[in-house]
Parts: C-alpha cells; sequence; structure tokens
C-alpha cells in the first residue's frame, strides 16, 4: 500500500511537470522528514552521488563525443562507410547503420548518435527515393546503438547504482550491439528489393574508397583505442573517457583541423549542461532510493515478486513490458533511475545475471527511445529532417520488432551478451 | 535584481563547463604521467572529483531559466495556458522548497568540518569543508533562481519557453 502510495507521488509530480532531478529527490527528502530521520540525510544524500570517480566519466565522454561531433566526423563517417557499401541493395541504409553503429562507438548517448548521422544520411537517403517513414525509422532506431556499444552513459550510471563493473558492462554490450546491428542491415537489404524506387548509388572506385577511407580513419582509430585500453586495463573507464576527450581535440583539431575555438567552446558549453543535467538526476535519485530503501519498498517488491512469479524467465516478460508501458511517456534515464533500485533485489532471489540484467534493460530503454508520444530519438529526427512525429513512429516499428527479438535472442542465448566480459 | 541573478548563475554554469574541461586535462596527465613516466599524481583524482561536484551543484542554477532540466511535459503542454503557469509556477516553487531545505541542512555539515578542521583523509588530504560546501552553495543558488523564475512566472505572464532539453540518452 504504501509503495503504491509512494510511486503514485512520484509520477504524480513527474506529470505535473516537476523537473526529473527534483520530483525523485525532492519526494526523497519528503519521505525522509516525514519518517523522521535526521535532515542531514538529504544534503549528505546529494554529496555522496556526486563523490564518485566512476562518474566522472560522464563528462569526459560527453566532451569526446561533443567534439568530434562539431568537428564534422559524422560526414567523413558516413562517406567512408557509404563509399563500401553504397552500391549494396539498400546499401544507404545499410551504410547509415553501420556508421550509427562505429560513431555508437565514439559516443555513449542515442541522441548524439542519432543527430550526428541523421544531419548526413537523412538528405543523401531521400534523394536517392528511400522512402522518408522508412529513412526516419532507420535513423531513429540506428541512434539507440550509442547506448549499447560502449562507451555508455546509460551503463556507467547502471554500474555505479547496482555497483557493478562498467567495464564489464561495456563488453557485455558488445555482443547484443553487433546482432543488433547486423538484423537492422539484413532487413534493410530485404526491405530495399521490395521497393523499385529505389536509386543504385554506383560502386565507388577502390581511390574513392582509399580516399574516404583514409579521412575517416583518426575517427575510427581514436574509438579503437579507447575501447581496446578498457578492455587490456591499460586505464578504467573514466581515465579511458580523458584520453578519448583528449584524443578527440588531437584527431579535430590537429590531424583534420575541422574543429575552430568557437566549436570548442560550444562543445564544451554543451556537455557541461547535459552532464549537470544528468548528474543532478542521479544524485536525485539517489536520495530517494535511500529513502525507499529505509520504507523497505526494495524488499516488498522482492517478496511480493518472489511469491507471485516463479521463473526468471516470466519475471523478465513482466518488467519488459512495464517497461514498454513506461517507455510511452517517460525518458531512458528516469526509468532506469526508477527502476533498477526497486528491482536490484529480485534478480538475487531469481537467480539473474546483474551484468545481463543490464543490457536487457538498456535495450529496454532504446525502445522507449522510439515509442511515441515521449521518445527523445524521435524529437531528434523530427527537429533534423522536418518529418511529422507520425511519419517518424510509423518508420521505427519495423525496428522495434528487431529490437524486442533482439531481447528474446539475449533470453535465449545469455552467452550474446555474457561472453566477452566473462570468458574471454 | 532578477535580470543580476540570471547572469550570476549563467556565468557560473559557465565556470562549470571551465572545470569539467580541466577534469579531461588532469586525468590525460595522470595516464601520460603513469604510463610515459611512471610518476602517478596524487592529486588528479581527488580534484577531478571536487571539481565535478562543484560542476554538477553550481552549474544547476543557470539552467533553471531555460528549462534545460529534464521534465515530463507530455500532459501539462496540452492543458490551457492558465493552468500551465500554474503548474509551472508550482513545479519551480516545489524546487525552490526542497533546495532551499538541502541548503539549510547541508550548511552546517560543511560548517562543522571547517570548526574542527576535518579533512578527506585521502592522499592529497584536503579539508572536508572544500567539497561539502558545494551542496549549501549550489542548492542556495537553485533555491533562489526557482523562487525568482517562479515570480517571474506568475507576475510577468512571461512563461519561460520550454528549452531545448539536455539529455543523457
Amino acid at each position: 500500500m504504501e509503495t503504491l502510495l509512494i510511486l503514485l507521488s512520484l509520477f504524480a509530480l513527474l506529470l505535473a511537470g516537476v523537473p526529473v532531478a527534483f520530483a525523485l529527490g525532492g519526494l526523497g527528502v519528503l519521505l525522509l522528514a516525514f519518517a523522521g530521520f535526521s535532515d542531514l540525510m538529504a544534503p549528505a544524500g546529494f554529496l555522496s552521488a556526486m563523490d564518485n570517480f566512476v562518474l566522472v566519466a560522464v563528462p569526459l565522454f560527453l566532451l569526446m563525443a561533443n567534439v568530434m561531433l562539431k568537428g564534422g566526423v559524422g560526414r567523413d563517417l558516413f562517406a567512408a562507410v557509404q563509399a563500401f557499401v553504397g552500391h549494396w541493395p539498400g546499401g544507404l541504409a545499410v551504410a547509415t547503420i553501420i556508421s550509427c553503429g562505429v560513431f555508437a562507438a565514439i559516443s555513449g548517448s542515442s541522441v548524439a548518435t542519432a543527430a550526428t548521422i541523421g544531419t548526413v544520411a537523412i538528405p543523401e537517403m531521400t534523394k536517392r527515393g528511400y522512402p522518408r517513414a522508412f529513412t526516419f525509422g532507420v535513423l531513429a532506431a540506428g541512434g539507440t546503438l550509442g547506448i549499447l556499444i560502449p562507451p555508455s552513459l546509460i551503463m556507467i550510471i547502471y554500474g555505479v547504482i547496482t555497483e557493478e563493473s562498467v567495464l564489464a558492462l561495456f563488453m557485455a554490450g558488445v555482443g547484443p550491439g553487433l546482432l543488433m546491428i547486423g538484423l537492422f542491415v539484413v532487413f534493410s537489404i530485404f526491405y530495399a528489393r521490395r521497393v523499385p524506387s529505389l536509386e543504385a548509388v554506383p560502386r565507388a572506385s577502390w581511390g574513392e574508397r582509399g580516399r574516404t577511407g583514409l579521412r575517416a580513419l583518426p575517427t575510427v582509430a581514436l574509438a579503437a583505442v579507447v575501447i581496446t585500453g578498457i578492455y587490456q586495463g591499460w586505464y578504467t573507464p573514466t581515465e579511458a573517457a580523458a584520453i578519448g576527450f583528449a584524443g578527440a581535440l588531437f584527431v579535430t583539431g590537429v590531424v583534420l583541423r575541422t574543429l575552430t575555438w568557437r566549436d570548442l567552446y560550444d562543445a564544451t558549453v554543451e556537455s557541461m549542461r547535459t552532464t549537470v543535467v544528468i548528474l543532478l538526476i542521479v544524485a536525485g535519485a539517489k536520495v530517494f532510493g535511500k529513502a525507499i530503501a529505509l520504507y523497505r519498498i526494495p524488499q516488498d517488491v522482492s517478496s511480493f515478486i518472489s511469491a507471485n512469479i516463479e521463473t526468471a524467465g516470466l519475471f523478465i516478460l513482466v518488467v519488459a513490458l512495464v517497461l514498454l508501458l513506461m517507455g510511452l511517456f517517460m525518458e531512458a534515464l528516469s526509468m532506469l533511475l526508477i527502476m533498477v533500485p526497486v528491482l536490484a533485489g529480485s534478480l538475487v532471489v531469481l537467480g539473474i545475471d546483474p551484468i545481463w540484467f543490464g543490457v536487457f534493460f538498456v535495450i529496454m530503454v532504446e525502445c522507449a527511445l522510439i515509442t511515441p508520444p515521449v521518445g527523445l530519438n524521435l524529437y531528434v529526427i523530427q527537429a533534423v529532417s522536418g518529418g511529422t512525429l507520425l511519419e517518424i513512429s510509423r518508420g521505427v516499428l519495423p525496428f522495434l520488432a528487431l529490437m524486442l527479438l533482439t531481447v528474446l535472442l539475449i533470453s535465449l542465448f545469455p552467452q550474446i551478451a555474457l561472453y566477452l566480459p566473462f570468458h574471454v | 535584481m532578477a535580470r543580476w541573478l540570471g547572469r550570476f548563475t549563467a556565468a557560473l554554469s559557465t565556470v562549470s563547463a571551465f572545470l569539467l574541461f580541466a577534469v579531461g586535462a588532469m586525468l590525460t596527465y595522470e595516464v601520460v604521467a603513469r604510463y610515459f613516466f611512471n610518476a602517478p599524481t596524487i592529486w588528479a583524482e581527488e580534484l577531478s572529483r571536487l571539481f565535478m561536484i562543484w560542476a554538477v551543484f553550481v552549474g544547476s542554477a543557470g539552467l533553471l531559466s531555460g528549462w534545460h532540466h529534464i521534465r515530463v511535459t507530455v500532459v501539462v503542454e496540452r492543458l490551457p495556458l492558465p493552468v500551465q503557469r500554474f503548474f509551472e509556477c508550482f513545479a519551480l516553487w516545489f524546487v525552490a522548497v526542497i533546495a532551499a531545505f538541502v541548503a539549510w541542512n547541508g550548511f552546517p555539515i560543511a560548517a562543522g568540518s571547517f570548526d574542527v578542521g576535518r579533512t578527506t583523509g585521502s592522499m592529497l588530504d584536503i579539508p572536508s569543508w572544500w567539497m561539502q560546501a558545494a551542496v549549501p552553495v549550489g542548492f542556495g543558488l537553485i533555491a533562489l533562481q526557482a523562487f525568482v523564475v517562479g515570480l517571474r512566472v506568475l507576475w510577468d505572464h512571461d512563461r519561460p519557453v520550454p528549452g531545448s532539453a539536455a539529455h543523457a540518452d
């Protein structure tokens, strides 16, 4: 009963338009005060949430991605990938998906990925006769790879709140990420064969491939250095983010010479905004999490679940449905920060691997990014392309089905996610 | 007064941006120093946490007036304008009250550490209040700014334009 009341008040505050950070933090503060706990717990909670070296990776990965974005690497990347696969059936769609996958290895955010590649790919695809809805769908869905393929801001935050290894989470995202790219690519090729209006792109010459490839090479090399270094233990994810940021400055400022001082300033301010907004929500969620733990809500939920849900499979199915529903009207980070603390207790009871659950959660959150009426990637594509929300949502549907298929596949074969972190 | 506060908090947000930039520089230096010169620093890790704490708490207030903080607008934006204004004012003053409470209770924590000269007990061993003071300062500014923006929504009827919210996803 108490649990229901608290969740209802939270949703009331959220729907009234209170910023998420303060809806979570504020409700946490009120709950602590009503229960008569020390008033010092709230400020102490906000501070201790931020006093965390792992979270320092958040601003640094944002700086890296924003510098690359302002430096215009999206165009180079797309041109290079297109030179190699553009002549395939559905080649531009394939190039778009692969470019999203590569940019996802630089950026930890889906929105940045969709925006960067979308600006370049949408005009190209429409010019070659790709149906608008399909084009928008490719971009909105391809963008979501940003948080599945490492680095990933959502995984960093999941790792911090569940105290799991960010490294293991990153590595667990690689397999499902490649699987999803594969599914998207295969679907696009089949789709393109059935649309006669598509204009084929002539096969690029090897000279063209070499020229564009050379220009995209520093970008790919930077992504490789950052991810390999984390994997090999040369540096922590946080330090990797710093290296990535320094590398991004080097690539765009010295090698490609596309970054102006103005761009750098804009990238820094943009990263600050996103950092402050995200991390304040994380801090608010910490206070909320502390409060509900003292009200024993996670324990109540997990005993309710263990009394009513016998198998892990059923649990995952129920959670997936709840997340799909929540995703209709909430954004990803809030879903993560509200649901994970509530559900974490049940994982142990049901014997679900928390790293696997993190990957599952990320894919479900990706679905939330592209389901209307509230889906950030839909808005981004709308802003970039001028399409209507209805058109974009229609185009997204087949990709949504493929993402849910990915969830099914990793549920049947958990090794897709867990092989890399635990067996290599 | 309101305009002066707005400019001040916006300037602080810019300072936050530079603090985060500095974190990137410090940690790059740390990795280079450790790998190539076998000379890790004792300050990079702790100072980067300190900088980030200040950047997040002090950078927040400046983002209120542009509605940069993520919120759910799907219901509110469908309501008639006067009702919308009511909810915006409610949201801002809710923020103001909570932030004031946090700032008020955060102050004695920092002041207490200052009085007894408590330090972090880490390698660098900086005074604890360097970190703890970020909470009362940051949330105090948030409370002030949210209160003032709320007043403006109510009196001047200039509804803050829903800004382009920054996002994690």
